[in-house]
């Protein structure tokens, strides 16, 4: 979705302690998960996942 | 998008998944993402808990995370070549849990309720199977619990006593009378005993309070107050993840103030 974001938009949120290559992916859900089967992150167990943080404006 | 799209195309059959997650409303996404064509999945980081975590600090940007659910990459999503994903691609199973054949069903509830003991099992029994599939889930299913035990280690010597006691007696007892468990119950023992890291969890404790009450500090006052009483938490914590939590709390609240004065 990265094309049809213009602005690198600084969100209202400071880095914190993030997470670095080579740490686990944190054990938070997302809610309403769309054009997937999928009901969570578990789901994805064996794949290789891109996920991208994007925003629609 | 069309740059996810594509690489959805090339690599979605060889084991790439991808998911779009924002912080925004449904209502405006929704269409949004359809207009746009999307040919992935994508979600909604409610509270932007997700973000936090992952410390995003600008968008767009995208994590890579292996088959075992490590971070391998992070970055700019245009600076994502192919040749980085075809290098993660190793041991990626071809087919999402939702496509794995009927004789893992058992294998696939275990998993669902947590009952990693229990999977771990099922996994066996799959092992010995002649499917090459079968085998390739047993595999990843294995060193996705092993890895839920070094996850747990990493935490620990990262001091994030907080996450190992909250993830650790979950885990313990999800993985009881097996070895995966008893490993994962002494990293627990071993923190509950040890005085500093008792002090480090009080202090984390606070820390994710003062943290959770920052939209209610409206106020330079406030704000100010906040940023003394996290100061004062960590004061003798030095060198430790409550003194890091700490400082990267100072840094979101004097922004919030340096905010709060441009008005």
């Amino acid at each position: 979705m990265r094309r049809c974001l213009l602005l690198v938009a600084a969100l209202a949120l400071a880095p914190t302690l993030g997470a670095q290559v080579g740490s686990p992916l944190p054990p938070v859900q997302l809610e309403g998960l769309s054009q997937t089967p999928a009901k969570s992150f578990d789901d994805y167990m064996g794949r290789l996942v891109l996920i991208e943080f994007f925003a629609y404006w | 998008m069309p740059h996810l799209n594509e690489l959805n195309d090339k690599f979605s059959e060889a084991g790439l998944s991808i998911i779009g997650v924002t912080g925004e409303s449904p209502s405006k996404t929704d269409p949004w993402v359809k207009a746009k064509g999307a040919k992935y999945a994508y979600g909604y980081d409610k509270g932007r808990k997700l973000s936090r975590a992952l410390g995003v600090s600008g968008i767009p940007h995208a994590f890579l995370v292996d088959p075992g659910g490590t971070i391998v990459w992070h970055g700019h999503p245009g600076n994502l070549t192919p040749d980085i994903i075809a290098k993660h691609l190793d041991g990626a199973l071809k087919k999402p849990v939702w496509e794995w054949p009927d004789s893992t069903k058992k294998l696939r509830a275990a998993l669902k309720k947590g009952a990693f003991g229990k999977a771990l099992s099922e996994a066996d029994a799959l092992s010995q199977s002649d499917d090459e599939l079968l085998q390739k889930i047993a595999s990843v299913v294995g060193d996705m619990v092993r890895g839920k035990v070094t996850a747990l280690k990493s935490l620990k010597e990262d001091g994030d006593y907080l996450a190992v006691v909250t993830r650790g007696a979950a885990l313990a007892k999800a993985l009881k009378g097996y070895p995966e468990g008893e490993e994962a119950a002494a990293i627990l023992a071993e923190v509950k005993k040890d005085p500093m890291a008792k002090k480090v969890i009080r202090a984390q404790k606070a820390l994710g309070k003062i943290e959770a009450g920052m939209p209610k500090l409206r106020s330079a006052k406030k704000l100010e107050a906040a940023i003394h009483k996290v100061k004062k938490l960590t004061a003798k914590l030095s060198e430790t993840h409550a003194a890091r939590q700490g400082q990267a709390l100072v840094a979101k609240l004097e922004k919030k103030m340096k905010a709060l004065q441009r008005r």
